[in-house]
Formats: C-alpha cells, sequence, structure tokens
C-alpha cells in the first residue's frame, strides 16, 4: 500500500514538471498599420466599379449585379469600418473607358472628378466573377482506424458559388496617381439552387472585407502561438 | 522532455544566472498573458543575456516581438531557435504560423506568391 503510494507520488511529480517544462497556447492580437496613410479628413469618391469579364466572354446578368453589389458593399466597408469620409455618387460621371488599367492612364478623368465634388482620393474597381458549378470525385488519402493503414477512396466534391476576382485602386484625384492597388480573390458558396439568385453576394467575405479596411485603417489580426511559462 | 526539465531544474539550482533566467521568463509570461508585451519581450530578453543559445527562451522573445510588432526580428529569431533546436515542436508550429502571417500580411504580394503565400485564416 505504501509503495502504491510513493509510485503515484513519483508519478505525480513528473507529471507536473511535464506540464510546467511544456508551452502553453496563447491569443495575440498582432497590430498591422494600414497601408495608406491617411489622416481621416480626406474626401473619398468610390467609383468607377467596371466589369472586366474574362477573354472572350461577354458581360452577364451576374456581372452586372456584382458590380452593383460589390459598390454598395464597398461603401458599407469604407463608411462603416474604415471610418471615411465618402461622397455621393456622380450619377452622370462616365468613364470614358472599361478598362481599368486603360483608364489609370487617363489623368484628366481623375481630375474631374476633383473638379466636381473636392474628392481627395478615389477608389475605383474592376471586377470578374465567375459562377462556379462543378462537381466530381477525387480521389483522396483515408487511414483507417481499423488497422492503421492508409487507403484512398473517392469522394464527391462540390464546388458551387462565386468567384471574385477584383482589382481595387485608389488614386490621387489631384494628380490622377495611383497610391495604392490590391488585388483580391475570394470565393463565395453557395448552394447549387440557390446559384440563379444574385442575392447577398458579398455576405460574410472576411477575407475580401478585411483586406479592404487594412488599405484604410489600422487593424488587429488574432493569431495563436505557443509560449513557454519558465 | 523529463530528462530536460530535472537537467534544466538541477542548472538551475546550482547556477544562478539560469534561476534568474528561469524567474524572468515566469514574470515575463505573466507580463505577457496580461498583455504587457513590452515588459514580457525585456524580461525575455535578460533571460536570453543570463542564459543564452536557449531555445525555449528565443521562442518566447520571437512571440513577444511579434506582439510588439517587430515582425522582421521575430523571424530571424524563429530561424535561430530553429538552428538551436530544429526539432522543438512548439517552435516550429510558432514559426509556421508566423510564416503564413507574414506571407499574408507582412511580405510583399510578389515575395508571398513566390513564397506560395495565399490568405491565412484568422486563427493562423
Amino acid at each position: 500500500m505504501r509503495r502504491k503510494t510513493i509510485e503515484l507520488l513519483v508519478i505525480l511529480v513528473a507529471l507536473s514538471a511535464v506540464c510546467s517544462a511544456g508551452s502553453r497556447e496563447i491569443r495575440i492580437a498582432l497590430h498591422l498599420d494600414p497601408e495608406l496613410p491617411l489622416d481621416g479628413t480626406e474626401n473619398v469618391y468610390v467609383g468607377p466599379i467596371l466589369i472586366e469579364p474574362r477573354e472572350g466572354e461577354n458581360v452577364q446578368s451576374v456581372d452586372l449585379t456584382a458590380a452593383r453589389e460589390f459598390e454598395i458593399f464597398l461603401r458599407k466597408i469604407l463608411r462603416r469600418d474604415a471610418q471615411l469620409h465618402l461622397l455621393p455618387q456622380l450619377e452622370d460621371l462616365q468613364p470614358p473607358r472599361n478598362n481599368l488599367a486603360a483608364l489609370l492612364l487617363d489623368t484628366d478623368f481623375w481630375k474631374a472628378i476633383r473638379e466636381e465634388n473636392a474628392a481627395d482620393l478615389a477608389v475605383a474597381a474592376s471586377i470578374d466573377v465567375k459562377v462556379l458549378d462543378r462537381a466530381g470525385y477525387t480521389t483522396e488519402e483515408y487511414v483507417s482506424p481499423q488497422d492503421g493503414k492508409t487507403y484512398f477512396r473517392q469522394v464527391m466534391v462540390e464546388e458551387t458559388g462565386f468567384s471574385y476576382d477584383i482589382l481595387l485602386v485608389v488614386v490621387e484625384t489631384e494628380t490622377g496617381t495611383v497610391l495604392h492597388r490590391e488585388q483580391i480573390t475570394d470565393f463565395q458558396p453557395k448552394s447549387e439552387r440557390k446559384l440563379e439568385e444574385y442575392t447577398d453576394m458579398f455576405t460574410d467575405l472576411y477575407t475580401l472585407q478585411n483586406r479592404l479596411v487594412g488599405i484604410f485603417v489600422p487593424r488587429a489580426v488574432q493569431v495563436k502561438r505557443a509560449l513557454y511559462s519558465n | 522532455m523529463l530528462a530536460a526539465t530535472i537537467s534544466t531544474g538541477v542548472a538551475a539550482a546550482g547556477n544562478p544566472d539560469a534561476k534568474e533566467a528561469s524567474a524572468e521568463m515566469k514574470w515575463g509570461f505573466k507580463a505577457a498573458r496580461r498583455g504587457y508585451w513590452q515588459e514580457a519581450l525585456l524580461r525575455f530578453e535578460h533571460a536570453n543575456e543570463l542564459t543564452p543559445n536557449q531555445p525555449r527562451i528565443l521562442n518566447n522573445i520571437a512571440v513577444a516581438q511579434e506582439a510588439n510588432g517587430l515582425f522582421e526580428m521575430a523571424l530571424l529569431t524563429y530561424q535561430e531557435g530553429l538552428t538551436l533546436e530544429p526539432n522543438n515542436n512548439a517552435l516550429r508550429r510558432n514559426y509556421m504560423r508566423f510564416q503564413e502571417f507574414y506571407a499574408s500580411y507582412i511580405a510583399p504580394p510578389e515575395t508571398a506568391a513566390e513564397e506560395g503565400g495565399e490568405d491565412a485564416p484568422e486563427d493562423n
């Protein structure tokens, strides 16, 4: 009996030593500086949002809806999360070109925006949206819990939703200089039966939202790290 | 691990520097848990001065450097720690997570693309 108690004590001491030697997971908020050094007094114009479909493809209704929804989403993020001062839309503003790269070379266009509404910055974008409706079988590794051996099995994989490819630029309207350029891709999963409904196209897209906000204001990214306690 | 702990304990018992370093690590850990990362970094660095080339101390320094926004220094400290002990699990895991974060948020897009960096999930 006494021997068992001593053994138990030794095990407990050893266990506590192991625990104290180990590391512990903690959460840290890593602070990131914004891409653009703004002071918050800038007048920001949002637009134009251009549609740039892939080569050989025509503009479809999903592209038009995506561009409209993205503009609403962008304005909401910039006003609510980045707290920028946004200027109202210029209804009669017609970009002379539908290609963003070409439009960026047209400094008169950006200067015209400034003359119209005293904008300091213009946040413009081109968007390409693709409806993915793919389903098929793929082979994946599988370790059997019975015998621990690795087998291969066929798995049905469905990939349905909207795939976005967005080029966002921030232009200084006074000079037409591009201050920042950000290429963002994201994927909005949708069930197959909802692919025809072009609603909530930008809801809960955290990657996109995080990247957009990070251009204008500081942000914190939550991460986990292991830290030794002694 | 038990042997390492016992040997560390024995070393700490006989070596005043090791004993002080161990105390600094404890205080640094407590400061870090409360979010006082500047103090944590100072204590971990002091522990490193007292007992240099300890991967566990370097791990804590690297994490504190990250928390203080010293990302480039953290990268070098992780690498230094892994050179000393490539099989240290905590260090390796932290380094992998840090690399993912670094490629996604800090490194220029060209570099990130070359390294195969993708957008990191929230908890990396």
